[in-house]
């Protein structure tokens, strides 16, 4: 008998496998999120940045959409700083002959790109610094005579630098993983506390059935949000409690669906059988009931993702969220749009990726809803 | 009717009675008071006088029974951080905004989400069908609090019709309006389309066609009806998610209404003022939910006997 099911089980996938691929926005859509992810996954390794490191000299500038360097800051600063600065450029740092004259030999006949050059003399604690392009090097200052040299090798930045000069794509990357990772894990959450609580809802039936579900009404009217503010607010604000005050509210739809499902299920042969073998009734819930209703599951799934992204960048909008030097795409927004006047990109961006997201996974649930033809209601 | 009504209400007493109790304690259990952010009193004796000022200093349940007993009769107690103003008060002061902002936003809800999705019904897959959907589509997957800064971008810092933030004079409504009522608008729309269509097939709608209503009487007066039941029927969540985007919205245009009250209240552990605007969203939330079955039990008969 398990074989048969297995047999049954694996062409209704490839069925709604065939659908889902003919369904052009659905693909497009699974596509940008795969990407999204995988971005944002392999952050360290794409982007020279890391999420923290500030460059205060360079300021918030615009988007240079290359990552080639295009420009560069330079003016004197404290050796601490210069360190600091040096420290950031990891591994692209050479130490260089201290003699001016030296240096021009040095620079002579090699191409280094548009660099920056930090430089400072002993007994000064200003470093002076100069422009040094391939056709030659624009001092900005008197270097002086003998001094210690650090060459800082800098990118562009492809999609600018906030006003504490972190680079905007490295903050999105690193920000899009605390965002998915929120959407998965407390999606993961609602769907384990609802697809428990209305497995054994619909089960068991009866009194049972009607007690908890009148429980799931008394949520329902619940202003929910505003639990959510609350629960943040009073405990640590820490990733895992967004998770769990996220997927605690979430899931009186998804347990509402299963419990359906399950109420129908029950009564057929294949769960009649079970019961006659003497399986256990955990064990029929887990083995039996919950695999067969699979479908609505995975299609409302999708479906909650972007609303539990939305909460979590809603939450960070309002302060809530994870906290800094660590960003999420709603902190970003939220940051951005304090200098949405001077500075428009640091807005733009981060909601143009969220709002592709949310996109491309209303689209994906869309096309799974059609591709496993059941009918979830939207709410 | 009346009768649905008052149990409904009956019911709601206990709901209330139980988002009291878990607000309270969950607010009480949890370290921090409303007395040590920000300036910490230093002085005991000063902290203690307060405390007992507020009745803090009696045991817990003692003051969740009194917390009840003045809640019986509407009496949410004095704000902490707002001193000298009852919570009363506050809510008096903060609620009518926040109304009007829900209000303006339904309204730009309904007005653009209806209209998008009559035309979008009309015909079904053609380019009539897909710009609303799209841009409804587009409504949906931008947040508000990323429209927000777009309005007030483009309208108020480079064309500079509106002010980018307030709430005197009347276009000070225009762009929070816009912002909270474009996302439902988008859902009404979907919603819209979707009722239409389903309606525009039965067979009622063939009758009235048959007996030669014009297409205008059939659309608004036949279908229109049914088609509007799914809308309806998201009016109700909708209505408490206006109440939560006005958090944002009130954040994003300094407006100075119960939402932005609330949030600061929670961050400030003002006590009274978060159990004040807890019980009344809710309350208010109970209440609107009623108002939308009454609404769908009047436009579709069959829904009367039970």
């Amino acid at each position: 008998m398990s074989e048969m099911n297995a047999q049954n089980s694996s062409s209704l996938w490839r069925d709604a496998w065939i659908r889902l691929s003919r369904n052009r926005m659905a693909v497009v859509g699974g596509a940008v999120l795969l990407t999204l992810g995988l971005l944002s996954l392999c952050a360290p390794w794409i982007s020279p940045y890391r999420y923290e490191t500030q460059n205060l000299e360079l300021g918030a500038t615009g988007p240079q959409l290359t990552w080639d360097t295009q420009q560069l800051v330079y003016g004197t600063c404290t050796q601490q700083r210069a360190q600091v600065l040096a420290a950031g450029y990891e591994g692209e740092i050479d130490v260089l002959p201290a003699d001016s004259t030296e240096l021009h030999r040095t620079i002579e006949g090699q191409d280094y790109g548009r660099t920056l050059w930090v430089a400072s003399a002993p007994g000064n604690t200003n470093l002076m610094a100069m422009v040094i392009t391939s056709e030659g090097f624009d001092p900005l200052e008197e270097i002086p005579e003998r001094a210690n040299f650090i060459l800082l090798k800098s990118r562009g930045h492809l999609l600018g630098t906030d006003e504490l000069g972190r680079d905007l794509f490295t903050r999105i990357l690193y920000g899009g993983r605390i965002s998915l990772m929120v959407g998965l894990c407390a999606t993961a959450v609602s769907l384990t506390i609802g697809v428990l609580f209305g497995a054994v809802a619909g089960f068991f039936g009866g009194r049972v059935d009607d007690l908890m579900m009148r429980f799931v009404d008394i949520l329902y009217a619940l202003p929910f949000t505003i639990f959510v503010i609350l629960l943040t607010v009073i405990f640590d604000r820490n990733i895992w409690n967004l998770f769990l005050a996220i997927g605690a509210v979430e899931w009186l739809t998804m347990s509402r669906i299963v419990r359906g499902q399950v109420l129908s299920l029950r009564k057929q042969e294949f769960v009649e059988a079970a019961i006659a073998l003497g399986i256990p009734q955990w064990r029929i819930v887990l083995r039996h009931i919950i695999p067969n209703c699979l479908g609505p599951v995975i299609v409302y799934t999708t479906l909650t993702i972007p609303v539990v992204m939305l909460l979590e960048a809603f939450l960070s909008f309002l302060g809530l969220g994870v906290q800094p030097p660590m960003s999420s795409w709603g902190l970003l927004i939220r940051d951005g749009s304090k200098v949405l006047e001077e500075f428009p990109w640091l807005m733009l961006f981060p909601g143009m990726v969220l709002a592709l997201t949310l996109f491309s996974l209303n689209f994906l649930g869309d096309g799974l809803r059609d591709a496993l033809d059941v009918r979830v209601s939207k709410d | 009717m009346w009768k649905l009504i008052f149990f409904r209400l009956l019911k709601a007493i206990p709901v209330l009675l139980v988002i009291a109790t878990i607000t309270f304690f969950m607010l009480r259990l949890t370290p921090g008071g409303p007395f040590d952010r920000e300036k910490p009193i230093k002085d005991p004796e000063i902290k203690k006088q307060l405390e007992a000022h507020y009745g803090l200093d009696k045991p817990l349940s003692a003051q969740y029974l009194e917390f009840l007993g003045k809640l019986m009769v509407g009496d949410l107690g004095p704000s902490f951080k707002h001193s000298n103003r009852t919570v009363n008060e506050v809510i008096v002061k903060a609620f009518p905004v926040s109304a009007e902002l829900g209000l303006w936003s339904l309204l730009v809800a309904l007005g653009l989400g209806l209209t998008a999705g009559m035309i979008a019904s009309i015909r079904p897959n053609s380019f009539l069908d897909y710009t609303p959907m799209t841009l409804a589509m587009v409504g949906i997957c931008v947040p508000t609090f990323v429209m927000g800064p777009i309005l007030i971008l483009v309208f108020s810092l480079k064309l500079e019709w509106f002010n980018a933030s307030g709430w005197d004079q009347w276009a000070d409504r225009v762009l929070p309006a816009l912002t909270l009522g474009g996302v439902y608008a988008a859902y009404v729309a979907r919603l819209t389309r979707g009722g239409m269509l389903e309606v525009m097939s039965q067979d009622y709608i063939r009758t009235a066609r048959a007996k030669g209503a014009s297409e205008a009487r059939v659309l608004l007066k036949h279908g229109l009806r049914g088609g509007l039941m799914p809308v309806v029927a998201f009016l109700g969540p909708a209505v408490a998610g206006l109440i939560s985007g006005s958090f944002v919205v009130e954040t994003i245009f300094q407006i100075p209404g119960l939402g932005r009250h609330f949030v600061e209240a929670a961050f400030n552990r003002d006590y009274t003022m978060v159990m004040g605007t807890v019980l009344f969203f809710a309350a208010l939330i109970i209440l609107l939910n009623l108002l939308v079955d009454i609404i769908q039990v009047w436009l579709n008969p069959r829904l009367r006997g039970t």
